[in-house]
């Protein structure tokens, strides 16, 4: 039972331990900052960007949308990338997230009618979608 | 393993690797165990399944955000052996509830 836990602290402690002193220099101070989990909320955008794409495709193909409806969709995903490349709180809390997470739904929805995802991979996907939207909305408030 | 056995688990791991790091979570080891040990319990149901894979990393990046994984507590060269580290025990407790 012990061996999960020994051998995980065992392969990521003392590279942890070293990266602590390195990176200090980098650790931000603006106490603004304290609560915004920008770099959790960068992880997962990696991911949810994904998703959002897909659910453009998907609905450019059903005509659910028309190419302008598509490029102005991925204008605003860009602008969204950009704001949490740079740490931008307030482009961040302005971006039109309430427009982009049912696209991404629908991206999600995709992935499993394309055989590319199971029901159960596809909560786990909306697990992620739902951590994300509110950490946007603690960037709004 | 048990549920209760894996949250202990989880939660020394947790409170192993924060120590190393001297960064705090925005929730308590414990709690983060809880749900750790939530998301662990639904990847077990669907390990072999098609985009086991994915589900794996959305649930790391769930347990990140969770976490409270901000950039004043940890830098980014920390954030992403933290996040390895959780991507790891994710994996490994689903597997192991899996058996």
């Amino acid at each position: 039972m012990n061996r999960l836990l020994m051998v995980l602290v065992f392969l990521f402690t003392p590279v942890m331990g070293t990266t602590l002193i390195v990176s200090c220099g980098g650790c931000v101070s603006n106490p603004a900052e304290e609560k915004i989990l920008l770099p959790a909320m960068r992880l997962a955008w990696t991911e949810v960007q994904k998703n959002v794409q897909t659910g453009i495709d998907a609905q450019l193909r059903d005509g659910a949308i028309t190419e302008e409806g598509a490029v102005s969709l991925r204008d605003l995903t860009g602008s969204l990338n950009i704001a949490l490349s740079k740490g931008d709180l307030e482009a961040i809390a302005a971006s039109p997230w309430e427009v982009l997470e049912p696209v991404a739904q629908e991206g999600i929805t995709e992935l499993v009618r394309s055989g590319q995802a199971s029901e159960g991979v596809a909560v786990s996907l909306r697990e992620r979608l739902k951590n994300f939207t509110e950490a946007i909305q603690e960037v709004r408030s | 393993m048990t549920s209760e056995e894996l949250k202990e688990e989880l939660k020394q791991l947790l409170e192993s690797a924060i120590k190393e790091t001297g960064g705090n979570l925005a929730v308590s080891s414990k709690e983060l165990a809880n749900y750790m040990s939530e998301r662990a319990a639904h990847l077990s149901t669907i390990v072999g399944q098609t985009g086991f894979h994915m589900a794996v990393i959305a649930e790391r990046d769930s347990v990140a955000l969770r976490a409270g994984l901000n950039a004043t507590n940890f830098g980014d060269g920390v954030t992403q052996r933290l996040v390895g580290l959780l991507q790891g025990a994710l994996a490994l407790a689903a597997k192991l509830l899996a058996v």
